[in-house]
């Protein structure tokens, strides 16, 4: 196990260097320049020249990818064009709100996506099981950011409207985990809907199978049957869709903040991008994706400690790194 | 012995489909006596298991119901008995072992969790001492005490079957119902597991219910044979009567099936034709397509069930007064 943990974290090298590859090249391609934006429309032709030599942006794009690359690895994201502070302290002040943010909005995904999935899955073709589709219908097909004004509308503008005062507040982060609510609500309504559908197909799945009449045949009540001895069968798949979308919550995440005005990562990426500000994008893209994968490695992790067979595959695994083997 | 465990009277158990519906289990009449075996012996699809899960109360509904009949244990109409009662006896007084090990082990959970179970649910005792009594039961079929701790995938096939014998013994049940124990184990395996089989029966002085469609293995094990039908009992019989006396020419077929390794045989010596589709059951004696003796009476009603001798009756109207050649 923790040399597959290993492992995994030896992976983490290409794949940083492929995203930021990717993230560096799209910004490179991305018209206009940051010395210009650095140094305004005032600016002169010479000045400007100046500044680019100053940043190295007259070197072949090797190396300015070389020299990025060397800097992401000792901590060094760039700085912002307009403010010249450093984009990874930028971000790390308001990333945790967004992992609070996202964290949430999966805590809703996967309590009510994982109960109701059950309980459809339990019921088919009942109404319950009926209405859990309908729902799980419009939480895939509606945009979130749609969601997220609707929710404000109704929890914001008409319940004070009917009230006197509201309910949830629609934007910042000052009421705590009131404040947390309607954005988390808004995140997590997409992801619930697909992380219910994959549980209750995985869940009729798993209650075809034999060992599930072997548990019955037991005696076993049927709450045992279900709770114990299928989900657990059943949630394999399910971490796979709740890792994915958590990544698409971080995403996600970028509307959701603008919708709210929720001081997050999402949202100073979305400001850079209208301020122009190539070198928080950049970076605070690439800090994303590194985000990203970190979940993607507990998801795998996560396998291991629900199916025994994939720990002993784990376990099994031998180092097939060629100038790793060597050395040992 | 002498005392009936186990009476089965005028059972149906239907499958509604939308296809019709179909009687997989048409009105059968069986009795066990304490520590007896009763062979249950049929093509695929006669209704065999349909048979046990209907004991089990496991039918699955949809589309499954058991539509009439008694079935009476221990002097108790089992059919009047609420879930929760029937859960009661599920797994403790009558058990079952199902045909295909590699998949009726739950794959997540260890063996001693699976075994030690059934020993909390139903012997009210806590987790040390059903630890210790999960241990007796592996030795008693033979697998080490520490393989315990393993997980269904590190056994094989035979040890597997070994594991869910002892589930279904933990609790030292009256009845156990074997599905086709040994169908999906390979040949030397097949004679370990009923050797295993044998020696509890005798050591736990249950009874049985072995469903197989291998004449030999009855002719090891059982004291009675019913002989099944598309949802028919046809013969039922002591092992001697109807192995010296086949009298339902379906029976005489299927012994006549059976290559006699003293002679030269060519050419094995089927029952000519298929069984029929389950939802088109042809009218009067469901065999009466395929029987060599048939006659116009068989396409009428399914005919009664004469007693040839009082451990031995058949359903054929060859031994009808009267109307067969013989009558007895």
């Amino acid at each position: 196990m923790h040399r597959y943990i290993i492992k995994r974290l030896i992976y983490f090298i290409p794949v940083l260097i492929g995203v930021s590859l990717i993230v560096f090249t799209i910004m490179y391609l991305t018209p206009g320049c940051p010395a210009t934006i650095r140094l305004g429309d005032q600016a002169t032709t010479e000045q400007i020249e100046r500044m680019r030599e100053l940043m190295g942006l007259n070197r072949p794009f090797l190396v300015q990818f070389g020299s990025y690359l060397w800097g992401v690895v000792q901590g060094d994201f760039g700085r912002s064009l307009h403010t010249n502070r450093p984009v990874l302290g930028e971000m790390l002040i308001r990333f945790p709100n967004t992992m609070m943010l996202a964290a949430a909005g999966m805590a809703i995904a996967v309590v009510i996506g994982i109960l109701v999935g059950v309980l459809s899955s339990v019921k088919q073709y009942s109404f319950a099981d009926t209405i859990a589709m309908l729902f799980a219908l419009v939480g895939i097909s509606v945009p979130n950011f749609w969601f997220g004004m609707m929710a404000i509308l109704v929890f914001a503008v008409w319940w004070s409207g009917a009230f006197g005062y509201s309910l949830f507040p629609s934007s910042g982060f000052d009421d705590g985990i009131r404040s947390l609510f309607l954005p988390a609500l808004t995140l997590g309504t997409s992801s619930a809907a697909i992380v219910l559908r994959m549980t209750r197909s995985s869940m009729l799945e798993v209650l075809r199978q034999d060992y599930i009449r072997t548990a019955r045949a037991k005696g076993l009540k049927e709450r045992v049957v279900v709770f114990k001895h299928a989900l657990k069968n059943a949630l394999i798949p399910v971490i796979t869709v709740v890792g994915l979308q958590f990544g698409f919550l971080l995403g996600g995440a970028v509307f959701t903040e603008t919708v709210f005005s929720f001081p997050g990562s999402g949202r100073f990426i979305v400001e850079a991008i209208r301020s122009r500000d190539l070198m928080v994008v950049q970076g605070g893209v690439l800090f994303l994706a590194i985000a990203f994968s970190f979940i993607n490695l507990l998801v795998d992790i996560l396998y291991g400690v629900i199916d025994p067979r994939i720990r002993t595959q784990y376990k099994a695994q031998r180092w097939n790194i060629p100038w790793l083997r060597r050395g040992k | 012995m002498g005392n009936k465990l186990l009476e089965i009277k005028g059972l149906k158990v239907h499958y509604i489909t939308e296809d019709g519906t179909v009687p997989a289990v048409d009105g059968i009449d069986m009795e066990i006596e304490e520590g007896e075996t009763l062979g249950l012996v049929g093509e695929t699809g006669a209704g065999k298991t349909t048979t046990a899960l209907g004991i089990m109360n496991l039918v699955p509904d949809p589309p499954g119901k058991i539509v009439d009949g008694e079935i009476i244990f221990n002097g108790e109409n089992l059919r009047t008995k609420s879930r929760e009662a029937y859960r009661q006896i599920r797994g403790n007084k009558i058990s079952m072992i199902f045909q295909d090990p590699m998949t009726s082990l739950n794959p997540v959970y260890t063996v001693f969790d699976q075994l030690t179970e059934v020993i909390k649910l139903h012997q009210k005792v806590g987790s040390g001492e059903a630890l210790e009594r999960a241990k007796e039961m592996l030795a008693k079929v033979g697998i080490p005490q520490e393989r315990g701790e393993e997980y269904p995938h590190q056994f094989s096939g035979g040890m597997k079957q070994r594991v869910l014998i002892a589930i279904a013994l933990a609790c030292n049940p009256a009845l156990l119902i074997a599905d086709e124990p040994t169908t999906a184990l390979d040949v030397t395996i097949q004679a370990q597991v009923l050797e295993v089989m044998k020696d509890l029966k005798k050591q736990f002085k249950m009874a049985m219910i072995l469903i197989t469609h291998d004449l030999g293995v009855v002719s090891e094990i059982c004291e009675k044979v019913a002989i099944m039908y598309a949802g028919k009992i046809v013969e039922f019989a002591d092992l001697e009567s109807l192995f010296t006396n086949p009298s339902h020419p379906y029976t005489v077929g299927l012994f006549n099936s059976i290559p006699d390794p003293e002679e030269d045989v060519t050419e094995l010596t089927p029952i000519k034709g298929l069984i029929p589709e389950p939802t088109e059951l042809p009218p009067g004696c469901v065999f009466n397509p395929r029987c060599p003796d048939v006659m116009d009476i068989c396409k009428g009603e399914f005919p009664e069930t004469v007693e040839l001798s009082p451990t031995h009756r058949v359903a054929c109207y060859k031994y009808h007064k009267g109307i067969g050649g013989e009558n007895k």
